[in-house]
Order: structure tokens, then sequence, then C-alpha cells
């Protein structure tokens, strides 16, 4: 390693050592800490903005491209230059138009792939469960598949039974519908609950391969360090 | 000339005119036969129709009780009489004693013999100013509240008084357009009296008892104000060394298995997800061109280096090219830093074993217009040179060849957000979905995605080919190939760890549960005993 490794390995150590030591009690290192990676993220992104979104995709063109590319690279410079007037409340409805676009394109763009990739899909994958032909192209255990199946149904309707949010009847005896309904919801607090558990548990094993990914760059360090030294 | 002014229209006229030239009004007295009543001939009375002589016995003494009285200035030009106006029945406090206290300039309470406080020492300041008036037994207070005049009999006394005074005795108009006629109603007469006001008292009466509750009042609002210090903290509370236990606990496992434990635990043996992935890359041809997405924060990179090794060692070796993109700003540099740092073998060359595309900007939007254009939508490299082929340069060799997002023969995401991996999934699923379409679609994922990634996976017909999930599924990716060394470096520490971890959740649980019913239990004893 050279002296720059060193000096950034170093520097490593220490500022994992200030984070750990909010476990001791929340401490003035520890917050440096944490704003000096607010800062060098914030000011990391705006440097790769600026290099490859507004020098790249937007001033370049204009002086580099052909007269194609100036006329399109124009539409978005003045687009841009229109969101500006949002700074000023007399003119902040000229920034509309650009917001306008904004939101159109993204909501048609979010919109569309999720009624696409995954309404739809999951939808059909759902029915497929059942589907004996389709299953047995894809896994030869039809049974477990169908059982896999029933307890995917189950999980789903006892859910949105779960989540039903009728108003409650004025009289005092729930209807036989509302009984089942609240029965089946029963159901899907459990099905809720083992979903948290499992959300729980990942969340937790990515914790976990973090502090240990910490763990072996202090280790590696710490030996270094001795085998530059013994 | 000698000129009169008329007293109606204020214009002259020659003095010996009787009447004005102008309003025709009197300009002179008119001389009456009928000679003007004497003020006593007229108490009580219209003009004229009751004398002294013709008076009830009842009414002279009356009469003879006020003569003594001062008349006022404007009682004495109206030629009136006005009735007594503080000797009514129901004013205890007599005018006598009442006049006495408005000459030497005291307020007195009309309305009883109160006594006022002087001590106001005793009271509080801000009720002391509103001028109190104490030691007025309990009993009496509704006694003289009843006795005590309404606003409603205030007005009603001195509208009497008024009746009275307007109903004077017939004087005799001398002057203006009623000159002559007598019994004329004064215009003003409230205004015209010149006469001291009573003088009522300001002060609050209130009781002994009353004065004890304003004190207590006093001293629970000040008591209220005052900070109340707080109970001073222990530096190690239980919380603390709850705190501390745990993560001693965690990081001595940690620690003690990255130093002393070398590969004891064994590697997982099978993982769907992974399986399918390493069949999906043994497929590959050859050089086969892979658009990698790196979509992760620093902070869960050592999990995704982690569980993409083996999978991006297995690629390289088959001389897979690569190009990168990113959605999130630092996902450019992470790029970087796999292909340069992480991987085991050589280091990779930028423009010939991948190509780095760097940001694409707008999310899905932009992601959507990336997969439907990619030359389009990101013509450079990161570091700005030209990357596909133009009229004067010929495309890199991780791209070339590739108009289009299925001409990659693998997408490999590596994500550690739900939202970013959903957005992918669901702008690929179209293409990757279609049956002419031989591109695949790997997820490399941190763990804590997997409930939301999986059913893509799992479903028919799949929206993801492949998946790999955290160190787990990185770990089986590596038993399956033979490349076990970051995984394996990790995995011992992590199996111990998830042990140690599982144990505390377990203790900890029982010690919820256990605890509380003991210490009831031992307190039923106790009660019983």
């Amino acid at each position: 390693m050279g002296w720059a490794d060193w000096i950034g390995t170093l520097l490593g150590f220490v500022l994992t050592l200030l984070v750990f030591s909010y476990l001791v009690a929340d401490n003035q290192l520890f917050r440096i800490t944490l704003h000096l990676f607010i800062g060098v993220s914030a000011g990391f992104a705006a440097s790769v903005v600026i290099h490859n979104v507004i020098l790249a995709r937007m001033l370049e063109p204009i002086y580099a491209g052909e007269r194609s590319e100036q006329i399109l690279a124009l539409v978005p410079i003045i687009l841009a230059g229109l969101m500006f007037t949002k700074i000023s409340p007399r003119y902040a409805f000229i920034g509309n138009l650009p917001m306008a676009y904004i939101v159109g394109v993204s909501a048609a763009a979010a919109i569309g792939g999720a009624v696409l990739g995954t309404l739809i899909p999951q939808t059909l994958a759902s029915m497929n469960m059942f589907d004996v032909q389709a299953s047995q192209a894809f896994d030869a255990d039809l049974g477990l598949r169908l059982i896999n199946g029933i307890i995917i149904l189950v999980g789903t309707l006892s859910t949105l039974a779960y989540f039903q949010f009728s108003s409650v009847s004025k009289s005092s005896e729930k209807s036989q519908l509302q009984t089942w309904i609240d029965g089946l919801g029963q159901i899907g607090q459990v099905f809720v609950a083992i979903t948290f558990g499992f959300l729980f548990a990942g969340v937790f094993s990515a914790a976990l391969t973090a502090l240990i990914g910490r763990a072996v760059f202090a280790v590696d360090f710490i030996r270094s360090l001795a085998g530059l030294f013994f | 000339m000698d000129e009169i002014i008329c007293p109606l229209c204020g214009k002259s006229n020659p003095i010996d005119n009787k009447y004005c030239d102008y309003c025709l009004a009197y300009l002179k007295p008119r001389e009456t036969s009928e000679p003007v009543p004497d003020s006593d001939t007229n108490r009580g009375g219209l003009g004229g129709h009751s004398t002294g002589e013709q008076a009830p016995s009842w009414l002279k003494e009356i009469w003879g009780s006020n003569s003594s009285d001062e008349e006022t200035p404007a009682e004495r030009d109206l030629g009136l009489e006005l009735p007594p106006a503080d000797t009514s029945d129901w004013m205890p406090g007599s005018s006598a004693k009442e006049s006495e206290t408005q000459q030497a300039g005291s307020t007195v309470s009309p309305f009883l013999g109160g006594k006022e406080s002087d001590d106001s020492d005793e009271i509080p300041a801000w009720l002391n100013d509103a001028l109190i008036e104490e030691g007025v037994p309990e009993g009496q207070e509704a006694e003289d509240l009843e006795s005590q005049p309404q606003y409603g009999e205030q007005d009603k006394a001195s509208q009497t008084e008024k009746n009275a005074v307007r109903q004077g005795p017939g004087s005799l108009e001398s002057a203006g357009p009623l000159a002559g006629l007598t019994g004329v109603l004064s215009a003003e007469p409230g205004i015209a009296r010149i006469r001291k006001p009573k003088a009522y008292s300001t002060k609050i009466r209130i009781s002994d008892s009353q004065l004890e509750h304003v004190k207590l009042l006093q001293s629970i609002l000040e008591e209220e104000g005052q900070p109340k210090p707080l109970p001073e903290k222990s530096p190690i509370s239980q919380q603390h060394v709850l705190r501390w236990s745990i993560a001693l606990v965690l990081l001595i496992s940690v620690f003690w298995s990255l130093i002393f434990s070398k590969g004891q635990i064994p590697l997982p043996i099978y993982d769907e997800g992974s399986a399918e992935v390493n069949r999906l890359i043994n497929q590959l041809p050859e050089n086969s061109r892979v658009l990698v997405g790196f979509d992760f924060e620093p902070g869960l990179a050592s999990e995704l280096d982690a569980a993409a090794y083996s999978v991006f060692d297995h690629l390289v070796s088959q001389g897979t090219l690569f190009t990168t993109i990113s959605t999130t700003p630092t996902g450019p540099i992470l790029a970087e830093r796999f292909f340069q740092y992480i991987l085991p073998n050589e280091k990779l060359i930028d423009g010939q074993d991948y190509v780095n595309l760097g940001y694409l900007p707008g999310g899905a939007a932009g992601l959507l217009n990336f997969i439907e254009n990619p030359p389009g939508m990101m013509p450079y490299s990161i570091e700005g040179s030209s990357v596909w082929a133009t009229e004067t340069s010929e495309a890199l060799p991780p791209v070339n060849g590739i108009n289009e997002i299925t001409d990659f023969e693998m997408i490999i995401l590596l994500v550690d957000d739900p939202d970013i991996a959903r957005i992918w999934v669901e702008q690929l699923s179209p293409y990757i979905t279609d049956s002419q379409t031989l591109t695949s679609l790997v997820l490399v994922t941190s763990a804590q995605l997997e409930p939301i990634v999986r059913p893509y996976f799992e479903s028919i017909p799949q929206s993801v080919n492949g998946l790999v999930v955290g160190l787990r599924g990185g770990s089986a990716y590596a038993r399956l190939v033979g490349g076990e060394q970051l995984p394996g470096q990790f995995w011992d520490a992590f199996g111990v760890g998830t042990f140690v971890a599982a144990l505390l959740i377990l203790v900890g649980g029982l010690a919820y549960y256990v605890v509380p019913e003991l210490s009831r239990t031992v307190r039923g004893q106790e009660k019983v005993e």
C-alpha cells in the first residue's frame, strides 16, 4: 500500500470507531462523523449531476453537437430556466409548465410500469398457481405447488379482509357478513405478522452483514499495522 | 340707533319693536297679570295646583326636612325643588353620613357599613390593586346583595328624579317663542344639574374565607410558576446497561469468529435463486455482453459485495463484458470500486472489459427511455467519451452490436432499495417476459429486499429469472462455483452473529413474559403470608 492508501485506510478506521462510539452515548464526535458523511455524499452527488447531466447533456451538445442536437438541447435548458421562476412568487406560475411536464411523464411511466410489470403479472401468477398444465411445465411437484397456491390465496384474501375499512354498523349485533370478514381478518393478521417478522429478519441480516464488513476492515487494518511494525 | 336682538332668530330689530320683524317672536318679556308662584307654594306639583296649606301633613314633613337642603344653582335657576335623592329606604347609609364622607373626600360603600381593609399586606398584590373591601361576614353577603340597588333600579330612581324636575312648578318663560307660557319643561335638566355625583366604592368586598381561598390560589399559582428540579438521572441507566450488553455480546461474537474461526461453519448447500443464476450464467456464450445496474448505497456495500462476489467472479471467468449504469448518483463510483478492488482477478480494463455509462437521471421515466433507446439516452461514458458506434468511431467492445436492451444477453441488478428494484423490474418486465427475448434478468439484492422481490421470481411467467439474496445467497452461489474467498470470510461471523442474536431475542422474550409473572406470583405469596 502507498501512503495515500494508508492515509485513506487510517481515516476509514478512525471514522468507523467514531461511528461505533454512538454505542456509549450520543456524542459530538459521532455527530461530526455523521455531518461529514452527509456533506461528502451531497457534494459527490452534486459533482456527478453537474458532470454527468448538466455539462454532458445540456451544455456540450450546444457547442459541440450538430444543429439537430443543439435544438434538442435547448428544450431542457429552457424548461430548466422556467423552473427558476418558482423562486419568485409573482412569476411562479410560469414554472408550472415544466413541473406539469415532469409530473405527467413520471406518473405515466410509473403507472404504466406498475400495471404492466406488477399488477397484471402478479394477478396472473396467482391464478396460474391453480393451472395444472402450466404448473406441470414449471414444477414437477404439482401437490406442493397447489398447497403453495392455496396458502397464497388464503393469505391474500385474509390480508385484504384485515385491511377492510368499512363503517361500523349502528346496531349492536354484527351482521353475518361482518362476522365472516372479522374472522378472516384474524387469519390475515397472522399473515401480516409473519410478513413483518420476515422483513425484520431481512433488515437485521443486512445490518449484521454491514457490521461484519466493518469488523473485517478493522481486523485487516490492525493486522496490516501489526505486520508493518512486527 | 338702538337695536334689540331677537332671541329666536338672532336678527336685529329696532328697540321699539314688540315682535321680531323676521320671525314674529316676542322681543321683550311679556307682562302678565298672573303673579309668578312662589316656590314654596308649588312644591310637589304642577304650577299652582298645590299650595303649602293644601298639602297633606306627610308631604309637609318631607318639605320641612328638606328645607334645610341647599339648592343647586340649576335648581335655583329653574325654580325647582328636587326630591331628596339620597333618602331612599332601601339605602341604609344615611344621607347625612354620606354627605360627611363625601365632604371628607373618602370612598365609602354606599350600600353597607362593611369595613375597608387598610392592611394590604395580607392580600395579594393583584387583588389589592382591585381595591378589596374585606371583612364582611359571610351571612351578611346575601342580604347585602339583596339590599343593594340593581342597575335597573338605579335607572328608575334617576328617571323618577328627572320626571320630578320636568314636572316642576310653573315657571314663566321670559323670552323666545314660548315666552309667556308657564310649566315649560326644561330642555336637559340632567345636564343643567350641577351636583356632585354620589360616590360609590369601587372596592371588592370579600369575606375572610374568600381571602383564605385567594391566598391558597396564589400559593398554588406561584408553585406552578417555579421550575421543579428534575430527579437526578443516573449517568448509567438500565437501558444503557442493556444496550451495552447486547452490543458487547454481538461484537465479541463477531470479532471472535473473524479472528479465530476459519471456515468452521459450512456454506449453505442449495438456494433455488442462486442455482437458477448459476444455470443462466453457464448458458451464456463466451464474451457475452451483460448490463449491470449498480443501484445501492455505500452503507450496504459490504453485503452486496459479498453477495455479488462469486457471481461476477464466475462471469469474469467466462470472459463476459460488462456495461454498468446507475440510477443513484453514488452508483458509478461503486461500480468502479467493485471492478477495480473487489473482484479477485486481475483488474478489469475500463473501456475494454467494462464500460461505465454513469448516472442515469429521471427515475422511472429516464429508465424507460434508456430501455427503449440505450444509445440515445446514454451516449457517453462516465469519462465523457463516446461509447456507441458513430460515423467516426466504433463502439466499445462491451456495447458492440447493442442497439436495444434485449441485445444484452443478461441484465444484472445490484440493488438495496425496494422502490428502485420494483421500478427496474416493472420497466423491464414487458421485454423480459416476451417469449422471443433471450435476455434474462437477475437480481442480486440485500436481504431486506427478499420479501419484495421474491414474488417476481416465484411467479409464472417469471419477471425475474434469477435471484441472489444477501450474504446467504452469495455464499450458496460461492459453494456452487467454488469461489469461497469473500463470502467464506463473512459466513462464520454471520452464522455466529445470527445465532447470538436469536438467542438474545429468545432470552429477552422469555424475560419479558416470565419476569412480571414471577414477580406477580411472589407478590401474591407475600399477600397470603
